[in-house]
């Protein structure tokens, strides 16, 4: 377990005038990042609440390796100050994640990872983020057969084979 | 080693609802929970259940995702056992009289009438909305605020989810004709439509009931000034500026019958008048917007006999992008609706040329074409 440490309540300069925030990782790295690049994530922000109202600022601890966060994080820096509507707690969820062409790239990882990020992200509560890996999952296993799926998802085959032929788990709409 | 299924049942959820409702029945085999999930999750019975019937949601409704599979089960049911009908007696529209009458029935329940009032020299057109009690839809009508000239049996069509009418009338001499393009809601001159609310169809004839539209496009078969040949002319109609006049330039060809996959391609049947005078039938798909076309090589008993067809879609497959930057039903007049659900509001190809002498049934249903792909789901010749 990673040692609670008080975070120095300084600002960045020329950066605006974001505080820092002391993220750990499942790995025990300690990563510094700008509060308001974190401010997407809901988690986060409610933290952040939490210390406002203690006036204490400590380390935040997350569940997921650094490899996972420092993903995320990039992907919160991308989106910086940028108004997307699947993380405004007040706005009507979209029906639909939209298709943005630099999250298809960010995410051209492998299922692993994907897995990982979407995990991360849901924690976080960074809905564009979990929607945008949603869609790419999707993707994946789009217009395949049931093995192929089963392979791609990492789920195992855990019907009977009375079950599986019984027209209960076929399709019936 | 990370799973899908390690992750809480609402992300996979989501993960589901990005999915194509016919990847569903795949999925539900793979393992228990999953099945599960599916099977307990409303939205993606809903969604299951819309496309299975070619329907699409309403966005704009404000009824909870369970009521709205309620009423779409109960939908499903009445369909199934004709329970709970009622009959429902349509007013004659005002001023109606049989001359130069016709009348057409698209999705949504919208009924066009065309006749002309009080038996005078021009027709009008009257729209109405058949109700339905199961979808919570109100009986509405409503006229077309003029009577155009030359509108005697105009060849129209509608689009709900761009509130649009369209209609063409032609000259006592059917010597000039011209696309109407009119606000479905209001019959006036549709806001996003040419400032003259007209396209004039510069070259050619149209012919037969053939108006299409998806997106901002529409189309139309028409003759050329030689008669015996034909193309499809498609036009932007938000900017009455012609997108393509054929699809098939340079060789002499007929069409039979085509349909819009989407906004950028038209599926089409057309004959090829071939040296030496043979006619050689052809199935292609056009893409208007970079002029490719790709053909389908039918087989030679099959391409050298007349061709009858019919182009079915099902609004399931239809790709998001035919409607650019909204969803189905954000305009005006369907968010007035407020109906649960609806059927499709994409064209329905629903051609059929009849060639003297066919000798069986053929039948194509093609499902969408995107990104210069196409899916065929079923190709049956009957010979």
């Amino acid at each position: 377990m990673p040692t609670i440490v008080s975070v120095d309540d300084s600002t960045v300069p020329g950066e605006g005038s974001s505080r820092l925030l002391l993220l750990v990782s499942s790995d025990n790295k300690h990563i510094v990042v700008e509060e308001d690049i974190m401010s997407r994530s809901r988690f986060i922000s409610k933290q952040v609440e939490g210390f406002e109202a203690t006036s204490q600022r400590h380390a935040i601890l997350l569940p997921f390796s650094s490899f996972v966060l420092n993903k995320v994080i990039e992907y919160c820096s991308h989106y910086r100050g940028y108004y997307l509507l699947e993380d405004d707690p007040d706005a009507a969820p979209p029906g639909r994640s939209p298709v943005r062409e630099w999250d298809q790239e960010f995410l051209d990882v492998d299922r692993n990872m994907l897995l990982r990020i979407i995990k991360a992200a849901h924690y976080l509560e960074i809905k564009s983020l979990v929607g945008s890996c949603a869609r790419a999952i999707a993707d994946m296993i789009r217009g395949k057969t049931t093995e192929e799926m089963r392979e791609i998802l990492g789920v195992e085959n855990d019907f009977t084979p009375e079950e599986e032929h019984s027209p209960s788990s076929k399709c019936t709409g | 080693m990370p799973n899908l299924l390690l992750l809480p049942t609402e992300v996979v959820v989501m993960v589901l609802g990005s999915l194509n409702w016919d990847d569903l029945p795949n999925l539900k085999l793979t393992c228990r929970r999953l099945n599960h999930i599916i099977k307990d999750s409303v939205i993606l019975q809903y969604r299951m259940g819309l496309a299975a019937n070619g329907m699409l949601d309403c966005p704009d409704g404000e009824l909870p995702m369970g009521s709205k599979l309620e009423i779409l089960q109960r939908h499903h049911q009445a369909w199934r056992d004709l329970s709970g009908l009622e009959p429902f007696e349509l007013p004659q529209p005002v001023g109606f009289s049989e001359t130069g009458y016709i009348m057409a029935l698209f999705s949504h329940g919208i009924l066009v009438q065309t006749y002309a009032r009080n038996r005078g020299p021009n027709s009008t057109i009257c729209i109405t909305r058949l109700p339905s009690k199961l979808r919570q839809v109100e009986y509405r009508r409503w006229y077309l605020h003029d009577e155009p000239l030359g509108l005697r049996y105009p060849d129209l069509t509608i689009d709900a989810s761009h509130d649009l009418l369209l209609f063409v009338t032609s000259s006592a001499d059917r010597s000039s004709h011209d696309i109407h393009v009119r606000s479905l809601s209001t019959g006036r001159p549709h806001p996003e439509g040419p400032v003259s609310a007209i396209i004039k169809i510069q070259h050619g004839t149209p012919f037969g009931a053939g108006t299409q539209t998806c997106g901002d496009y529409t189309g139309l078969m028409v003759y050329s000034e030689e008669g015996s040949m034909n193309h499809v002319s498609i036009w932007n109609w938000k900017t009455g500026v012609i997108q393509t006049e054929s699809a098939l330039p340079g060789q002499p060809s007929r069409f039979i019958a085509f349909c819009f996959l989407d906004d950028s391609h038209i599926f089409s049947a057309q004959c090829l008048f071939t040296p030496g005078n043979a006619e050689l039938f052809q199935l292609g798909v056009y893409n208007f917007r970079t002029a490719r076309h790709l053909y389908f090589a039918l087989p030679a008993s099959v391409a050298n006999q007349p061709l009858e067809v019919q182009f079915l879609q099902n609004a399931a497959h239809h790709p998001q992008t035919s409607i650019p930057d909204h969803g189905p039903f954000e305009t005006m007049s369907y968010a007035s609706l407020l109906e649960p659900f609806s059927t499709s509001s994409v064209p329905r190809a629903k051609q059929t040329l009849l060639s003297p002498g066919a000798s069986g049934e053929r039948i194509v249903l093609a499902s969408h074409a995107h990104e210069e792909t196409l899916r065929l789901d079923v190709v049956e010749f009957l010979v």
